[in-house]
């Protein structure tokens, strides 16, 4: 071993070294708000926030099932009781009415403020006396003890209006102290994590806490065995997607890994080659994950999922230095006939992910860090190192009984062109026919939820008057006066609209706390003290209502009339703060209400009313659609991704052209490469089916590895040994890659086998695309350097 | 506001509608027992009964007087329908409650929505019914009297109960009830004079 050969080594071991000690620093996040753009648009940032953390997303949906339902009250209890006492969980609601005091009392004490019927006349002498005459009425009826508590404080009752109100249209059927659903099989209640929906850890956890509460109530409750607990909401149903795909991806890859595995044996057999050839990937993952965690921080789950994906190229590698060095050849002598060849693939490769640098998704970007690190690493390792690892036992793989055979079929290859073209043509023709509907951006058609689950979802959501997760309005003022009094004119629209039928109800943050110009008309409708005692005085003459009876309505009115205006921290109950809180966002410059709406019947109407009340002067009102809102981030997402492709293509051409110094030459890689890609997309799309950004990925990895197959092939010297096992080589990598792409197919999680699938059929057509148009265009071309190997 | 509203429901019980029945004195009782008489009352299948509610609040320089009918079914549904001086509907059909107020409000409260509401409510239904068990559940029943002139005191046994209401006293003759006397905490007082359709 030489100087510089000592040298890569200690180099590697170092970098190694380094890379292991910073990766066990590094924080993994799994939350996927880092695949979410960064958009500028205010608006567009509360839809991406309320995609990521809005209320709905943070609500777990829990019915209890079967058993008696004295036992699914008993154990709903003690389930609530037990939810409360953890951090995971902000708010626990069953229908037991545990509702704070603080909470009570600042409905009560507030009433003449927050009650959207206060008007000047309820307090003037007709409308007194009209008040003290039904209040009479309900006193001789069967409502009086409703009443007479409270009639002293409160005659014109604001409270029992205010409470309607604040119920917000969510009618619960409760039972035996608890809620169920109005069949009466389902005992109900409702989860509000402190963590949003994407935070899946998080999350999970919770999921954890509830299902161990829940085997603990049913275990102290006799008979709770009978009962069963359904629990559904967006940050469920996120971790159980989590955890088919850990389940998938660990199944399917122990397979492919098997498979790769003993065809490597096979090829090699020796143990030593084999594991030598998951040096330089494990280099290369090793540095791209130091490379992002350096650069960003933190690294995302996703990125090392995919990341190790997209690097496997450079298993290829190795694949290429073994397969193609000749007993007792030495590595190092292949190494300097294939170097160039694989050190262009690499620059080739790295220019299809470059374009994902530019991405306005940080996710994106970090894949881009991480695969063009890793390769150039990967790619290093194979060349200044293996032969270092290799030098004492290697000399080199056998000889395989096949490799004249495969050899001479790429010769005959050629005469398949023909029929290449015409298949070639036909795709072109499919394609372009569907060129209009060819991509999918429906974000629901790809959800890997499955329909049973999405039923029991829109069941308990129904049943529990859980928010609709589809549609929310979205008020948005440049400060929160502004919005409150937008919000406030969308609660009269939205009043309306549920009286047509179009929701059954909605809440709103002026409820908790009406804008100052609001409070003040409301103030300015109490009389003085003097003025009301004389008009109340006025309004029970000749009714038989004692004269010192309504001294405390008299002292409350008064009292809030002195009071200065409700303020945020004038909400010091925790229920009412929190709805606060998840009802007005706050933005640097700018404040947005959301009010979430209950079964949304007709979303076209509220659309229209919405379009055409007038906000407030600067504010805008109206209903978002999360799902058509979601597919059209989608649709952005998968064009920026195309255009970011596309562009990487481009500069492929361009870096080609440049190395070559010929357009027949560059033609001679590309042709393949593009007959493969738009041969597979015509595959993919065969059943009508439409691509999903999956395929699209999937389609990035298989220019990135059929462009190192067509450079093989464009650099010639397909005959003799160095022809066979350049072809062996050839073949090794690409059965590797569809054994472990292919196997991913099987999978029924859409982003599993979609690259999946794309890859396996995409790299295999690369090859044989490379084989037929490419075994002597090399030569025809005009390489001389070509024909001679070395 | 759920409590208060509970609160508010709990009382709202107290005025409930009880039923009078015209029933037979039962058979081969020599001995009037509550446990005969609550026998007795289990076979009543319907009742119907005009009432006179007078109350006194502190809160009113005079007395409040409703007039209406009550009518019960076994085994769990009760109906008072005020006539004056406002019509009023109150229907109890097994676990719920619905009324129509005067000014046309309707409202509906699921009775298991609080244990304190279905005390008072079993107050007069399971004496209806004849159901001892349930009514020992809720009250200390003290009763006394002859078959012809008995009175059945019940005080509540949930403390939130009896901060309301101090006693309900139900008196009657054989197998018809006469008065329903509410006595509340405040001194507020109610009583309800029943009398029986013939039949």
């Amino acid at each position: 071993m030489n100087q510089r050969n000592r040298v890569a080594l200690i180099l590697w071991a170092i970098g190694l070294v380094t890379c292991v000690w910073v990766i066990a620093r590094t924080p993994f996040m799994t939350d996927m708000s880092a695949f979410l753009p960064d958009s500028p648009e205010p608006a567009q940032q509360v839809l991406v926030q309320q995609l990521r953390d809005g209320v709905a997303s943070r609500l777990i949906l829990i019915g209890l099932e079967d058993g008696t339902p004295a036992t699914r009250a008993e154990i709903s209890r003690k389930l609530a009781q037990s939810l409360r006492t953890f951090d995971g969980f902000v708010l626990i609601e069953n229908g037991d009415g545990a509702i704070g005091k603080a909470d009570q009392d600042y409905v009560w004490r507030n009433r003449y403020l927050l009650n959207p019927d206060v008007t000047a006349d309820q307090f003037s002498r007709d409308g007194l006396r009209r008040a003290l005459e039904q209040d009479l009425q309900l006193l001789s009826s069967g409502m009086e003890p409703l009443l007479k508590d409270s009639l002293p404080h409160d005659p014109t009752g604001e409270a029992i209006g205010l409470a309607r109100t604040l119920a917000g249209g969510a009618h619960h059927r409760v039972r035996d102290g608890v809620w169920v659903s109005a069949d009466d099989r389902q005992t109900l209640l409702l989860a509000q994590t402190l963590a949003p929906g994407f935070d899946l850890d998080a999350q999970e956890r919770d999921l954890n806490y509830l299902r161990q509460s829940f085997a603990d109530a049913q275990k102290s409750v006799q008979g709770g065995d009978s009962v069963r607990m359904l629990a559904t909401g967006p940050g469920t149903f996120g971790v159980k997607i989590r955890a088919q795909m850990k389940h998938d991806v660990t199944i399917y890859s122990a397979i492919a890994s098997a498979g790769i595995i003993g065809l490597l044996l096979i090829a090699y057999r020796s143990f030593v080659v084999l594991s030598l050839t998951l040096v330089p990937v494990v280099s290369g993952a090793l540095a791209g994950l130091t490379a992002v965690s350096l650069w960003f921080g933190f690294v995302h789950g996703i990125t090392v999922g995919f990341g190790v994906t997209l690097i496997g190229e450079a298993v290829d590698y190795a694949i290429y230095l073994f397969a193609q060095t000749k007993r007792n050849g030495g590595a190092s002598a292949t190494l300097g006939r294939i170097w160039p060849t694989l050190r262009l693939g690499v620059l080739v490769s790295t220019c299809g992910f470059a374009a994902m640098l530019f991405s306005s998704f940080i996710g994106f970007v970090q894949l881009g860090v991480f695969t063009i690190v890793g390769l150039a690493v990967a790619v290093s390792v194979t060349r200044f190192v293996l032969p270092n690892l290799l030098t004492a036992r290697f000399s080199g793989t056998r000889r395989l009984g096949f490799a004249p055979a495969l050899l001479d079929l790429i010769h005959r290859a050629r005469v398949l062109r023909i029929p290449l073209f015409i298949v070639l043509a036909g795709a072109v023709f499919m394609v372009g026919v569907r060129s209009g509907n060819l991509w999918q951006d429906e974000l629901t058609s790809m959800s890997p939820i499955s329909a049973g689950d999405q039923q029991i979802d829109r069941a308990l959501r129904s049943a529990t008057g859980a928010p609709d997760v589809r549609y929310i309005v979205v008020a948005t003022a440049p400060d929160m006066e502004t919005l409150l009094q937008a919000s406030a004119r969308t609660s009269v629209e939205l009043e309306r609209l549920i009286s047509s039928h179009a929701l059954s109800g909605f809440d709103s943050p002026d409820r908790y706390l009406p804008s100052l110009a609001t409070q003040f008309a409301r103030n300015a409708a109490l009389p003085d003290q003097k003025t009301l005692a004389e008009n109340l005085a006025q309004a029970s003459n000749g009714l038989p209502f004692r004269p010192e009876t309504f001294a405390p309505f008299l002292a409350d009115i008064e009292t809030v009339r002195q009071a200065a205006p409700l303020t945020r921290s004038s909400l010091t109950g925790p229920a009412l703060s929190l709805k606060l809180d998840s009802l007005l966002i706050q933005r640097p410059g700018m404040w947005a209400a959301v009010m979430p709406l209950l079964d949304v019947a007709d979303p076209n109407r509220i659309a229209d009313i919405l379009a055409k009340t007038i906000a407030q002067p600067g504010a805008t009102v109206k209903l978002l659609d999360l799902e058509t809102a979601s597919n059209r981030l989608l649709h952005q997402y998968r064009r920026e991704a195309l255009l970011l492709a596309s562009l990487g293509s481009l500069v492929i051409a361009a870096v080609l052209l440049v190395h070559f110094r010929s357009i027949s030459q560059t033609f001679v890689v590309l042709a393949p490469l593009g007959a493969a890609v738009i041969m597979t997309v015509a595959v993919l799309t065969l059943n009508g089916h439409r691509l999903s950004i999956f395929n699209l990925f999937g389609l990035l990895l298989v220019v990135a590895v059929g462009s190192n197959y067509c450079l093989f092939f464009q650099r010639g010297g397909m005959v003799g040994e160095d022809g066979e096992r350049t072809a062996v080589s050839l073949l090794l990598a690409n059965i590797c890659t569809v054994l472990g792409f292919g196997v991913l197919s099987l999978s029924g999680i859409p982003v599993l086998y979609g690259i999946g699938g794309t890859v396996a059929i995409g790299t295999a057509l690369s090859l044989v695309a490379a084989a037929i148009l490419t075994s002597d265009m090399g030569r025809t071309a005009g390489n001389p350097s070509a024909a001679t190997p070395g | 506001m759920k409590d208060r509203l509970a609160g508010l429901v709990i009382l709202g019980m107290m005025l409930l509608p009880s039923a009078s029945h015209a029933g037979e004195p039962v058979p081969g009782t020599s001995v009037w027992s509550l446990e005969s008489m609550m026998a007795g009352l289990h076979q009543v299948k319907a009742a119907s009964a005009r009432f006179i509610e007078r109350k006194q609040m502190a809160m009113l320089t005079r007395g409040l007087e409703t007039t209406g009918t009550l009518r019960y079914v076994a085994p769990n549904r009760l109906e008072k329908i005020t006539s004056t001086p406002a019509p009023e509907t109150i229907i109890l059909d097994g676990e719920t409650l619905t009324g129509t107020q005067a000014n046309g409000d309707h409202y509906t409260i699921a009775l298991s929505d609080s244990p304190e509401v279905a005390a008072l409510v079993e107050g007069i239904r399971s004496t209806l019914a004849g159901d001892l068990p349930t009514l020992r559940r809720y009250y200390s029943i003290d009763f006394k009297g002859t078959h012809d002139d008995w009175e059945l005191d019940l005080t509540p046994k949930n403390a939130r109960v009896r901060d309301k209401v101090e006693s309900i006293r139900i008196k009657g003759v054989e197998l018809v009830l006469k008065t329903i006397d509410v006595a509340e905490r405040d001194g507020d007082h109610s009583q309800m004079i029943i009398t029986p359709d013939a039949q």
